[in-house]
């Protein structure tokens, strides 16, 4: 088991270094340049140069890489190139957000999408199975930002329950749930669509295995062979699919926090894309990477629990 | 329990409440976060708009107004020139305040702005200060500028727009890095607190010298969803809110009660600009062509007559020195064709255009593409991310630039940043000059250090003139400034236009009951 985790550990790194390589000469490739972009359309190409020196955009390529590599190893992100603030603070002032909006969404998703998958396969080709089918179906082809206008129209312009933009000053518990129920519902539900169809197909395949057919031979109530039987077998897809989706709950972050004005990873990365902001959006891959490196482990670990034929060598 | 859940759910209900005691401002900008908060670097328009309600100039444009005719005292109260218009000196009021622990405004710290301005590590706008000479404090309250060569304009350089902020010695000296961050100043509100990507907080300064504020907060919101932006204004959470340059979004923001829309000067300018080195463009006849090709008039009834205005000059309409005593083009697309002809191109010619995906000036090029196309011009367009645009245009990779800007209004600005040959792009000296335009130098430069202002207009005239008929440029129409606010806000000013781009919030605005 440990050293399953040892190699786990080991491959992550070399997914990072090979991410970061890879961020930091893309993101430079890209065309338009920070020191113009700060600086709008009306410098003069004198200023922009003085600011690109100021930034050290004037260094050989590699040497900038070099710095990065060691900067990154060493903790030093570096200073944004808009705002002139240490990377990681403004990273990790944001993060929290994101983290706090993604979980409550995966647990709103599991919630709501793993009882809707059973049932629509216990009740197989019948009206529930149909009518799950048919939701999750919207779910998943319905675009964030679309679903996120419709909320906002409807519980904030009609029923006036919740805030179009997002405060940021709640600091009561209520203020800060106000704050976080429609993008949470917005990429719960986004979340939950996954989950059911996932969950709905691996317990189909479970319920036709011959050991269910074999209780139920032998009378068992079928309740308790969903119960005993069923249920934890049909959820190692369900748990890979979840971390697979992480990634996808998180592109689907950044539309929903700039759509409910909610400061997050999401936003942060849009605006340094816009501007430019190398050390940012490095800073952000790197948060980024770490995140799905994590949590691709965790769920490789986690089969462990769930599954005891899974044994890690 | 039953009951504990309705008492969290009257909670969540209840606590919806907007703000009773109407001294706070909300105000929504359509843009992600804050860009430089410091005067002299700040150049996009939601930097502007913000630092316009902290800072004051020598002198300033009479709120509400846009033009230079408006003019009048600020923290100078009164200046003269000499006669050779190189020599200015500013009487400054005595005991203002700047913002904070900072003490008084006096001299010295004019003396430090304008220098500031005029110097390229600490200014976006060092180059409009190139003709400063020096500047010194000849008394406490008393600041000289001496000039290299007269410019005519130069109180325009002095308004609290750009260069022409004043900022205060200390608070810059003692902040560093910082001051980008947290700008200090004299104006009506003082900077409280910025929370990126959400907000930034102003209070009232209540030692501002025109009076204290009846305002007492302003945040200063924002929110780059246009979805969004227009629903919290629907939903009462916006006070002010910064429209899309659209006739739909006013037609729309009119409907919700209560709510007053403005459509402000300055208009921004969409110019088609021509590149005259590149075949087929280098043949004037094509260019003339393209001119009668385009249909100024659809444009403004797809912009939306209520918030578009038609160009004809290459200097755009309210600029001092702009003229439409000039040549025109009128739409004919036969024309066109037979001047398409008449340069050796009986079946058309093609061009190539690269943009940027900024919908409001997509569909305007889309439209000039659909106009030009009946007249047998068919426009390529590549379209590609904002900043990769403004990068790709300056590398002269595009035969025909879409350029859509306000600057300051007098017409020198736009004629030396876009037909002045020193500002040809991909030179050292390169501005905005996409169409490699060279005819009019002598008037333009000529007039920049013209001191009788009759022939200086006469000068400008020409230069418009001389443009027009080599067509560097084809000028398509404005695009004003929309913004919207609560009936219940009065502004204290008729507001007409803001050269900041943001209505004017100062000491006299407030909410009535």
């Amino acid at each position: 088991m440990s050293s399953f985790i040892i190699r786990r550990l080991g491959f992550a790194i070399v997914t990072l270094f090979a991410v970061l390589t890879l961020v930091f000469f893309i993101v430079r490739i890209l065309p338009g340049d920070p020191a113009m972009v700060i600086l709008g359309d009306q410098a003069s190409m004198e200023a922009i140069d003085a600011l690109r020196a100021r930034l050290g955009l004037d260094r050989p390529l590699i040497v900038q890489y070099g710095d990065f590599m060691v900067g990154v190893l060493s903790g030093d992100w570096g200073t944004s190139m808009v705002s002139g603030r240490p990377v990681i603070a403004e990273i990790l002032k944001v993060l929290p957000a994101t983290i706090e909006l993604t979980l409550v969404s995966l647990v709103l998703g599991a919630l709501i999408g793993i009882p809707l998958g059973i049932w629509s396969a216990v009740k197989r080709n019948r009206l529930p199975d149909y009518f799950t089918r048919l939701s999750s179906l919207i779910g998943l082809s319905f675009p964030a930002f679309v679903s996120a206008i419709l909320l906002l129209l409807v519980f904030s312009i009609q029923l006036r329950w919740f805030p179009v933009i997002s405060s940021g000053q709640g600091t009561t518990l209520v203020d800060r749930l106000r704050d976080l129920a429609l993008p949470a519902i917005n990429l719960g539900l986004i979340m939950a669509a996954y989950i059911t169809r996932v969950a709905r197909s691996s317990m189909l395949e479970v319920l036709g295995q011959d050991y269910i057919r074999t209780a139920r031979a032998k009378g068992i109530i079928f309740s308790q062979i969903i119960w005993r039987h069923c249920l934890l077998n049909s959820m190692i897809p369900v748990v890979t699919v979840v971390g697979l989706y992480l990634g996808i709950l998180i592109g689907n972050s950044v539309l929903t926090e700039i759509v409910f004005n909610r400061p997050g990873l999401g936003k942060l990365i849009v605006g340094a894309l816009n501007q430019r902001d190398y050390t940012m959006l490095q800073g952000m891959m790197v948060i980024y990477t770490l995140i799905v490196v994590v949590v691709n482990l965790l769920t490789d670990l986690t089969y462990g629990f769930i599954d005891p034929r899974v044994k890690y060598k | 329990m039953k009951r504990s859940l309705l008492a969290v759910a009257c909670m969540l209900i209840g606590l919806s409440t907007t703000n009773a005691a109407q001294t706070t401002l909300n105000v929504g900008m359509g843009s992600a976060d804050a860009g430089k908060l410091d005067p002299h670097l700040a150049t996009t328009t939601p930097d502007k708009g913000l630092l316009h309600w902290m800072y004051n100039g020598l002198v300033r444009i009479k709120p509400g107004q846009a033009s230079p005719k408006f003019i009048e005292p600020d923290l100078a109260e009164s200046w003269t020139s000499s006669a050779d218009g190189l020599t200015w000196t500013f009487k400054l009021r005595k005991g203002i305040q700047c913002h904070g622990k900072y003490g008084e405004f006096d001299a010295e710290d004019a003396v430090f702005s304008i220098q500031r301005a005029a110097n390229k590590d600490t200014s976006s706008f060092a180059k409009d200060f190139g003709a400063v000479g020096s500047v010194e404090a000849t008394g406490s309250y008393e600041v000289k500028i001496t000039l290299t060569e007269p410019v005519p304009s130069l109180l325009g350089l002095l308004v609290p727009y750009h260069g022409g902020n004043m900022v205060c010695k200390d608070a810059v000296e003692d902040l560093g890095e910082d001051y980008q961050r947290s700008p200090i100043g004299t104006g009506p509100f003082m900077f409280a607190e910025y929370q990126p990507q959400q907000y930034v907080k102003l209070v009232s300064n209540e030692d501002y010298f025109r009076g204290a504020p009846r305002i007492k907060e302003i945040y200063y919101r924002y929110i780059p969803s246009d979805a969004s932006r227009d629903l919290a204004f629907q939903s009462g959470e916006i006070d002010l809110i910064y429209g899309k340059q659209d006739q739909t979004w006013v037609d729309r923001i009119k409907k919700i009660p209560n709510t007053e829309v403005v459509v402000m000067e300055p208009g921004e300018m969409s110019v088609i600009h021509l590149n005259m080195t590149m075949p087929p463009l280098d043949n004037p006849l094509v260019r003339q062509a393209v001119a009668h090709a385009i249909n100024r008039d659809l444009m403004v009834q797809f912009k939306g007559p209520g918030v578009t205005r038609k160009s004809v000059s290459i200097v755009p309409e309210g600029y001092l020195g702009y003229t439409d005593d000039i040549t025109r083009y009128p739409h004919d697309p036969a024309k066109a064709k037979a001047l398409l002809a008449e340069a050796g191109f009986p079946n058309g010619v093609t061009l190539k255009t690269i943009h940027t995906t900024l919908s409001g000036m997509l569909s305007t090029m889309e439209a000039v593409q659909a106009t030009l196309k009946e007249s047998g011009i068919n426009l390529e367009i590549t379209t590609v991310e904002h900043a990769t645009f403004h990068a790709q245009i300056r590398k002269d990779l595009s035969q025909v630039v879409h350029y859509s800007a306000a600057r300051f209004p007098i017409a020198d600005v736009y004629l030396t940043q876009f037909f002045d040959s020193a500002s040809i792009v991909g030179t050292p000296t390169a501005v905005t000059n996409f169409s490699h335009c060279n005819v009019a130098d002598a008037e333009i430069r000529a007039a920049r250090v013209e001191s009788d202002s009759t022939k200086q207009l006469a000068l400008w005239k020409t230069a418009q003139q001389k443009i027009t008929d080599m067509v560097c440029a084809v000028p398509i129409f404005q695009n004003l400034q929309l913004w919207a606010w609560k009936s219940s806000l009065d502004l204290g000013v008729n507001v007409k236009g803001s050269l900041n781009l943001s209505p004017p919030v100062t000491e006299k605005a407030y909410f009535k009951n």
